[in-house]
């Protein structure tokens, strides 16, 4: 067995946008602490911390110093994940009104729309250059250290467009992750930090998969597998850039490639080992000659993945493992066992030293729902009647 | 002080699942929730720990104001107060029918409590609870004792209280990775 699987619990971003709330590290800090977990998950809400450009709310910023102090002294190592973009810098504002039913949008929040510039001197890097000076342990402005930032989260499902339009399905999205990634690097060489802490992570993908979430891509979604390439034959298109070239872009060692992985999790009992989503990122990873990155430099093909969201959610047990009529559905207590199972099993072969994985450096579990339909929480959401200590 | 993440599910009509809530997480006026308890549906109480009856708390709502019982008491209560005051503090009481509403034994998940505002006290009101008048009007603060009125109940709930089995095989599995 390996010995470098790392356990870390994701708060909801909720505990960001209204500090002290449920999903505050402060207020749950009892239970990281009961489980031994010696990474957590946070969530800088872009358009919590900058609701207007160059508006930085005094007290939303002190509530995440004080979550991230808090983990600090208690030892405990943070992932910080940027998430969302504000309207007014993501193309969504027309005359003060926030536009409607763009293109790709769907239902989907207009806070989830890439904005169409995120390169040199964007807002966004403006954002993350923030977010860097403020929570890098080399930084003298700073209020607490994060030893990751995520730079993205679920860009190929989560964002729109994801296409050019929803005709021309030409994929937009992991041009501008690969973006994001060349942006957060070269601040962070400015910075003179590139060889040091937090680990860049990207992008995130949400496990969405050509033939289990639909039998097509459409302008609303890419499939992981789909969106890994194409990010990964940007990057490379950068890497053959003379190094002084702005638009070029060289791995840097403290920089891991992140996945989410709730279907490895769910199909787990019966997934081949090829087919963990996992293994295929990693595998796609290791085929790139150029592809280094976290304790992987100088010697390339040895990548690591970083798994920075992962669950069983019930509902999707409950319709999954549900038996055949006659036998009783499966009782609420009875897809919990199931949810506990598929726990175990997928942590054994993430922790393994051979495939699904081999190169795995992470796993991690929301410590409760963020998300009424997306329950995936090891504490239940609201108890049934039961009592017991408040605390 | 500690601060706890917790629902309040109103007693009043215990057919469906009457949260409280604060109107647009804060600012304006609580209601009763006839669904899932959410964002505007948590509070944080603010209180000794653990909680006991009798003990003098205040609940903070979701956009950091906290609920306040305009000029102590006998009108409609607001999710405004700025900070933790006499019009912020309210003394938490047992209200079930199995412990005394005397009693100072410690608050658990799932009992019945009421909130009777600090100045009602101090002025000699038995009335001044925390009470839900009807099923879409807004909560005041002029309701009668909780042994009278179903209306000034309130079920209490710590979001997150309970481990599922899933929770203690992760706090069983061992990662000593350096970093």
């Amino acid at each position: 067995m390996s010995s470098s699987l790392r356990k870390c619990v994701s708060l909801g971003a909720q505990g960001v946008i209204v500090p002290r709330s449920m999903q505050d590290y402060q207020v749950q800090t009892r239970y990281i602490t009961e489980t031994n977990t010696r990474w957590a998950k946070l969530w800088a809400d872009w358009p919590t911390l900058e609701p207007n450009d160059g508006e930085y709310p005094l007290h939303l910023w002190a509530g995440l110093d004080a979550q991230v102090q808090r983990a600090n002294a208690e030892g405990r190592r943070l992932i910080l994940t940027a998430y969302r973009f504000p309207v007014w810098a993501n193309q969504m504002l027309e005359n003060g009104v926030v536009k409607k039913n763009q293109p790709g949008q769907g239902g989907k929040d207009p806070r989830f729309r890439v904005p169409d510039y995120v390169g040199h001197g964007s807002h966004w890097g403006r954002f993350i250059e923030r977010l860097l000076r403020r929570y890098s342990p080399n930084s003298s402005e700073r209020a607490g250290i994060v030893h990751a930032i995520e730079i993205c989260n679920e860009p190929n499902d989560q964002w729109f467009p994801q296409t050019v339009s929803s005709t021309d399905l030409t994929p937009t999205s992991p041009i501008r992750a690969a973006e994001m990634l060349r942006t957060a690097h070269a601040i962070k060489k400015r910075l003179g930090w590139d060889n040091a802490f937090p680990i860049l992570l990207a992008p995130g993908c949400s496990d969405k998969r050509i033939g289990i979430t639909g039998s097509k891509e459409t302008d609303e979604w890419t499939d992981y597998g789909n969106f890994t390439d194409r990010m990964l034959t940007k990057l490379e298109e950068w890497t053959a850039l003379p190094a002084e070239d702005p638009n070029s872009f060289r791995m840097q060692p403290y920089t891991a490639w992140s996945h989410h992985n709730h279907l490895d999790i769910e199909h787990d009992r019966d997934l081949a080992t090829a087919d963990f989503g996992a293994k295929r990122v990693r595998d796609k990873l290791a085929a790139r000659s150029w592809y280094s990155g976290w304790e992987n430099t100088p010697n390339v093909g040895n990548p690591r993945v970083f798994l920075t969201e992962g669950g069983a959610r019930l509902a999707k047990i409950q319709s999954r493992y549900n038996p055949a009529p006659p036998a009783p559905p499966l009782s609420g207590a009875d897809i919990e066992r199931i949810q506990k199972d598929l726990l175990i099993s997928n942590y054994n072969k993430m922790k393994s030293n051979s495939p699904p994985g081999v190169g795995i450096e992470m796993l991690t579990w929301y410590l409760f729902s963020s998300d009424v339909s997306y329950d995936t929480g090891l504490r239940r959401p609201v108890p049934p009647a039961a009592n017991g200590s408040l605390f | 002080m500690a601060t706890l993440s917790i629902h309040l599910q109103s007693k009043s009509d215990d057919q469906n699942y009457n949260y409280v809530g604060a109107y647009n997480g804060g600012g304006a006026h609580l209601y009763r929730n006839m669904g899932w308890p959410l964002e505007w549906e948590t509070f944080i109480l603010w209180s000794p720990t653990p909680p006991r009856g009798g003990d003098k708390v205040a609940l903070m709502v979701s956009n950091g104001k906290f609920v306040q019982a305009y000029n102590g008491g006998g009108q409609e209560v607001n999710a405004n107060g700025p900070a933790i005051g006499q019009w912020e503090t309210f003394y938490i009481r047992h209200s079930g029918i199995a412990i005394p509403h005397n009693s100072t034994a410690e608050i658990l998940n799932g009992h019945e409590v009421s909130f009777q505002t600090d100045l009602a006290v101090v002025r000699g009101r038995g009335d001044w609870y925390l009470t839900c008048p009807s099923s879409d009007a807004p909560l005041r603060a002029d309701g009668a004792p909780p042994m009278n009125t179903e209306r000034s109940r309130f079920v209490i709930w710590s979001q997150g209280n309970q481990a599922r089995p899933a929770y203690d095989a992760w706090r069983d599995v061992v990662d000593s990775t350096p970093v």
